[in-house]
């Protein structure tokens, strides 16, 4: 099983061995970056079906480009515009309504978990939906933190933020979560 | 809070707060929610870095690119990059896609006109004392086809280009850059005109090999080398009125192509013909700039109004177009050889001036009296200089000196002078300006300290010049 916790190496070592021709150097900044860049994928495209996709397609191009990039250890904040690069063709390619992203990511969340129910699965589609409402820091904020498997101090460093900063950000997004249906959800679903 | 925060506390009244217990279970239940909408997102993460690792070997690294420096559209060229783009597209065949490529290149084979509306936007990130700027580049394109096979075709273009300043206390108004027309008939000289500097000037026929060295037509001469790739079906959708069907292709196998995006194509089914498209440079480095691409609006084989190719210029406007006769040469010659015989050795001192492309100016008038006191002639005009040999030839050298203010009214990289020559300075250059923009290449003409004058290629100009203005025409 890959492990997908960091090494002692330096991002600059991982770097400078990836140019070498040390492909499994490329794979360890893969397990170091990949969740950085599945956040910032889902919080700019809220794509949820092709993430894998983002992502690979991010480390492809970053792999592509890794000559150029002047200082290594800022590789994460590196791939990390590529990844918002990919997520905005995504978007701009995706050419749907918003109101549909909730119905496509309720299939996906339904698909983790079969003993969910269907009252379930509309909840979890509702609050998909209000999260691609939210400000974009919230936003990237919020898949950053549940990625990293609810782990605030990792969270902090993936966003570059101090702590309570972070904090700061996940109850803002939590909290506009978490406000009762509106009307428009109300009647929208009734509707359907 | 609903978040499980290490060392946080949660209110201490929220066992003997309803209200409180009731919203701390929202937020938990909208955590929980979270987490499973998220759960299964990195369980792929071991096959999908086995999948990642397996194509690196396929996928070419690229070395570090040299940023080039963008000519404004006022070179002229540049426009023809639209037509050759609207083709760029339907050489880009993938091999699950020849049908409708085919369809789309047969398309393209019968077309008579076109019109686009075409807009590029560069970003370009704070640097140094400089705030971020946006430059922002709108062009309107009328094509006709040529009556002959070799040459271009019909074309009318229109450029604006306006910048605007991000500044910290808000946005600076957009600064208008550019607003050029220029017009190229099928076979005939084209003509250029600068409408912000009530300028024109003329340039050779179009052929239909003319194509301005500059993004994004280097897409178009990869693409008819190399074929791009069709990444991505991107379905339909409605673009004016009309269903289009989308398709994302890409050229990341080219390496002329370093930083360019897939493009994306609508086409129209019922006609198989684009009706827009769009695609992005990105930066690989922070310092670098961004740069969107769209071409919109297109209609094709709709009658065109023939004064868009009309060449007459517009009434106020200074011809500026540079002198490639030998009259006009030898007239210049002539002009130069004077003043430097009535300085005692030196040539007409020409000011170099700040402010958008245009760096020199020479007064003709100014000069032709300057010469006149240098020969003795002060004072209030006089009737009878009229008949002295030595007023004649300066009068003689007025067809000269009205030439260079011409040529001194281009920009600074079409012509260059150097104020410190003189006749004794037998192989360095006084005065050179380009003398064609076509198919043959860039080529300029030498005007030496001794007034020794040749047209060499842009190679050898290269030598003459300094550093600057050399890398101005890359």
């Amino acid at each position: 099983m890959v492990s997908m916790e960091p090494t002692a190496n330096s991002d600059a070592e991982l770097v400078a061995r990836t140019l070498a021709g040390d492909r499994e150097a490329f794979g360890l900044l893969y397990d170091r970056h990949a969740r950085r860049v599945r956040a910032v994928v889902l919080a700019v495209s809220s794509d949820w079906a092709a993430v894998d996709d983002m992502t690979q397609e991010c480390f492809l191009r970053a792999y592509r480009k890794l000559a150029t990039l002047r200082d290594r250890d800022r590789f994460g904040p590196w791939i990390a515009g590529f990844a918002r690069q990919v997520a905005r063709e995504r978007r701009r390619a995706l050419r749907r309504d918003r109101h549909e992203f909730g119905g496509r990511n309720a299939e996906l969340a339904a698909s983790t978990d079969g003993a969910q129910t269907t009252d379930d699965r509309d909840q979890i589609d509702r609050v998909l939906r209000r999260l691609a409402e939210l400000p974009d820091a919230e936003r990237l904020a919020v898949h950053a933190y549940y990625l990293e498997g609810k782990d605030a101090n990792q969270t902090a460093k993936q966003l570059e933020l101090s702590r309570s900063g972070c904090y700061a950000l996940l109850q803002r997004a939590l909290a506009h979560l978490a406000t009762r249906p509106r009307r428009s959800e109300v009647k929208s679903e009734a509707k359907n | 809070m609903a978040l499980e925060l290490d060392g946080a506390e949660l209110p201490t009244h929220v066992d003997d707060c309803a209200d409180c217990r009731a919203k701390l279970a929202e937020l938990r239940q909208a955590s929980d929610q979270l987490a499973a909408a998220h759960a299964d997102l990195n369980g792929n993460h071991a096959a999908s870095r086995a999948e990642l690792l397996a194509r690196l070997p396929r996928v070419e690294r690229s070395t570090p690119s040299v940023v080039r420096l963008k000519r404004v559209a006022f070179g002229g060229l540049g426009l023809t990059a639209a037509a050759a783009l609207l083709l760029a597209a339907f050489f880009a065949i993938a091999s699950n896609q020849l049908s409708a490529m085919e369809r789309i290149m047969k398309a393209v084979s019968d077309i008579s006109s076109f019109s686009c509306k075409l807009t590029n936007t560069m970003e370009f990130p704070p640097a140094d004392d400089k705030p971020a700027r946006t430059h922002h580049d709108e062009r309107f394109i009328y094509w006709r086809a040529p009556p002959k096979p070799d040459q271009f075709g019909d074309m009318h273009g229109t450029t604006t280009i306006s910048t605007v300043h991000h500044l910290p206390a808000g946005d600076a108004q957009p600064v208008e850059l550019v607003d050029v027309v220029e017009i190229h008939p099928s076979g005939k000289r084209g003509i250029l005109i600068d409408y912000l500097a009530k300028r024109y000037f003329r340039v050779p026929p179009l052929h239909a090999s003319d194509i301005a060295n500059s993004p994004p037509l280097l897409w178009l001469r990869a693409v008819r080398e190399k074929a791009g790739r069709l990444v991505e079906d991107l379905g339909s959708r409605a673009i004016r009125g009309r269903q289009a069907n989308g398709y994302l292709m890409s050229f990341d196998t080219i390496d002329d192509f370093d930083n360019y995006e897939p493009v994306e194509v609508w086409i129209d089914p019922e006609t198989d013909l684009p009706v827009e498209f769009r695609f992005r440079r990105s930066p690989t480095t922070e310092d670098e700039f961004t740069e969107e691409w769209s071409i919109t609006d297109i209609e094709w084989n709709h009658d065109l109004d023939p004064k868009l190719f009309d060449t007459t210029p517009p009434a106020g406007c200074l011809d500026i177009t540079l002198p490639n006769d030998k009259r006009s040469i030898a007239e210049v010659i002539a002009a130069l050889k004077l003043y430097a015989e009535l300085s005692g050795g030196h040539y007409p001192r020409v000011e170099k001036l700040d402010g958008r492309n245009y760096v020199t100016k020479f007064d003709a008038e100014a000069c032709f009296h300057e010469m006149l006191e240098l020969a003795g002639f002060t004072g209030p005009s006089r009737d009878e200089w009229g008949d002295d040999p030595r007023y004649q030839r300066i009068e003689q050298a007025r067809p000269g000196l009205d030439t260079l203010e011409r040529i001194f009214h281009n920009p600074k990289w079409l012509i260059g002078y150097d104020n410190s020559m003189t006749p004794e300075d037998r192989d360095k250059v006084l005065l050179w300006w380009n003398v064609a923009l076509d198919s043959a290449g860039d080529r300029y003409r030498l005007i030496y300290g001794d007034l020794r004058t040749e047209i060499v290629p842009g190679e050898e100009w290269k030598r003459h010049v300094p550093p600057e203005i050399a890398e101005l025409t890359e």
